[in-house]
């Protein structure tokens, strides 16, 4: 089957508030998926309509072939859930919980293979009141991977957790879809979508508001790209912004922002600026990110996050 | 459609976890000895008043039995179901194939035991320290027992699936609890009471269960028991279909 996940003018409401608005969008099988947006944007709605935990009031959705709503129970044995909000019993141990969730399952899973997936098969005695909050986290993976399910749901997987236990996190995701399950994931870090997903849904106020690629995302953004220095001396802005693909020239205190358009662009003002004998030093070209393209969608930056034009806004590229 | 294993391995995984609370095991299985304790030195071997020649521990022990199975129905059970409700363990398991009619399966023959264990308690305290001699068959006494405290566990998850937070639990429990307590006939006896306060005792499932339950231990056969027994019977059919009915995982 191409699509593990079909959603057609999802519709959900609570109350007044409409939480899904209209929803498509279709998912690969053995992608990752990212359902990305502001908190409040109506993510979890989303997802949980599609993990069959909520019933939509109206459109189609499908899941490996099924209706996530009447054909719940089916469904569930195919897929893994980690959800934003669920608990274990406090004085269950890690190893008797995995054990207990893989015998809920017709597919016979492997309690201590997914405990070692997810590293805490040395915390197979621990309770659940005894754990970090990454191990928890881990464990709530397990839970969600130990009957080995073709489409894994993650609802802001690394919300609350440090920055290695996110990296590890990510690894961890990378590794299921090594596998060959899909997975569909939430998250309101714009890193985390760029770094993990093949293909994201900005979502803001129920509806999608851009939909592909994380690469042609920005691309749409017009592959702007930004060429940042520190200068302490003069700079002759008239004669940089006659350089051919030279949109704007910006001075912040002692930093100038060149931003440039068109391939090899960003390269030839780095080479006239090294030739031209200035002295300058902390060099960096940046690209727009995800939070660009939010912006530019949207009209409205992320909460909590730089507001665009600000250099934080744009990640640093490794190599030019 | 019921996954047997899962079932299997959820009551096991429950039964741990109730063994692994101290206070919660302790309190199912003391409860009901530390009654007989109090009414039996209150009582001594005085014969009850009405009833010729009936020591009063024969009369009181089967009352005290429908009363551990009554609190365990209106508290223990919907204060623990939605307990998990609140904390979001319920909904953890919601995202799984389980049925609802499993979990609940499951969590009633962990409640089950452990009352039937404070009975079968109660009643050799009864029978060994206050020489109570049931004239009635273990044979009707057990199902009598049985079908009162699996109407009650019925009674606290059809509570449970109502009932909107686990504090609402001691309220309604409360309200629901002290006029059954009396108008059951175990405390003080209804045969002396108006006729009013006895009509509305007939609407009592407590007074059925403590008059069948009373009733087996005494020796009455079942054919005078029919009315008792179709009352508790009611009760669980009742109970069972709304808690099968508004069932909820999440708060």
């Amino acid at each position: 089957m191409a699509h593990a996940v079909t959603v057609d003018q999802l519709t959900k409401r609570f109350g007044s508030v409409t939480a899904a608005a209209g929803v498509s969008f279709t998912i690969e099988s053995g992608a990752i998926f990212g359902i990305v947006g502001p908190n409040g944007a109506g993510k979890t709605t989303i997802l949980e309509c599609i993990e069959g935990l909520r019933r939509p009031d109206a459109g189609r959705v499908r899941v490996l072939g099924l209706d996530p709503w009447r054909d719940r129970f089916e469904l569930r044995e195919r897929i893994g859930v980690q959800l934003q909000t669920a608990a274990l019993p406090e004085r269950i141990r890690v190893g008797e919980a995995v054990a207990l969730f893989a015998d809920l399952y017709r597919r016979r899973g492997d309690p201590a293979a997914a405990l070692r997936r997810v590293g805490l098969d040395d915390r197979r005695d621990a309770t659940v009141a005894h754990l970090s909050g990454g191990q928890r986290q881990r464990l709530f993976i397990a839970l969600a991977l130990v009957h080995e399910p073709d489409v894994v749901f993650l609802d802001e997987l690394t919300t609350g957790l440090d920055p290695q236990a996110r990296r590890d996190a990510w690894a961890l995701v990378r590794d299921i879809r090594a596998r060959g399950a899909t997975v569909v994931l939430t998250t309101h870090f714009m890193e985390e979508a760029e770094r993990l997903c093949d293909r994201v849904a900005i979502v803001d106020r129920g509806r999608v508001v851009a939909l592909d690629s994380v690469g042609r995302l920005i691309a749409s953004l017009g592959e702007e790209r930004r060429v940042a220095f520190t200068h302490l001396g003069v700079i002759d802005e008239a004669a940089v912004l006659s350089r051919p693909g030279v949109v704007r020239v910006e001075r912040i205190g002692d930093r100038v922002v060149v931003s440039v358009r068109g391939t090899g662009t960003a390269g030839r003002v780095t080479t006239a600026l090294e030739e031209s004998g200035v002295a300058f030093d902390d060099l960096r070209v940046e690209r727009p990110t995800l939070e660009d393209v939010f912006l530019a969608r949207t009209g409205m930056p992320l909460a909590g996050a730089p507001l665009a034009g600000a250099p934080l806004a744009y990640a640093v590229e490794p190599e030019v | 459609m019921v996954n047997l294993r899962a079932f299997r391995s959820l009551t096991l995984a429950l039964a741990t976890l109730a063994l692994r609370d101290p206070t919660s095991v302790s309190f199912s299985l003391a409860l009901a000895p530390a009654l007989l304790v109090l009414f039996g030195l209150a009582l001594g071997d005085a014969p009850v008043p009405l009833q010729d020649g009936l020591a009063a521990i024969d009369h009181q022990l089967p009352a005290i039995a429908a009363w551990v199975f009554a609190m365990t129905g209106l508290f223990t059970v919907p204060m623990a179901v939605l307990t998990r409700r609140e904390s979001g363990t319920l909904r953890r398991l919601q995202a799984t194939p389980l049925r609802p009619v499993t979990f609940v399966a499951a969590d009633v023959s962990v409640h089950l035991v452990q009352v039937l264990v404070g009975l079968a308690l109660l009643f050799a305290v009864g029978v060994l320290a206050f020489g109570a001699r049931p004239t009635g068959a273990p044979a009707a006494i057990v199902p009598a027992a049985l079908l009162g405290s699996v109407a009650f566990l019925a009674l606290g998850y059809g509570l449970a699936s109502v009932l909107p937070s686990s504090r609402s639990t001691l309220v309604v429990g409360n309200l629901l609890a002290i006029p059954m307590l009396f108008l059951s006939g175990a405390t003080a006896p209804l045969e002396v009471m108006p006729q009013g306060v006895r009509d509305v005792a007939a609407l009592n499932p407590l007074h059925h269960a403590v008059s069948l339950l009373r009733g087996a231990w005494l020796g009455e056969p079942w054919s005078g028991l029919l009315v008792e027994t179709a009352a508790v019977a009611g009760l669980l059919v009742v109970a069972a279909a709304v808690a099968v009915a508004r069932f909820r995982w999440e708060a």
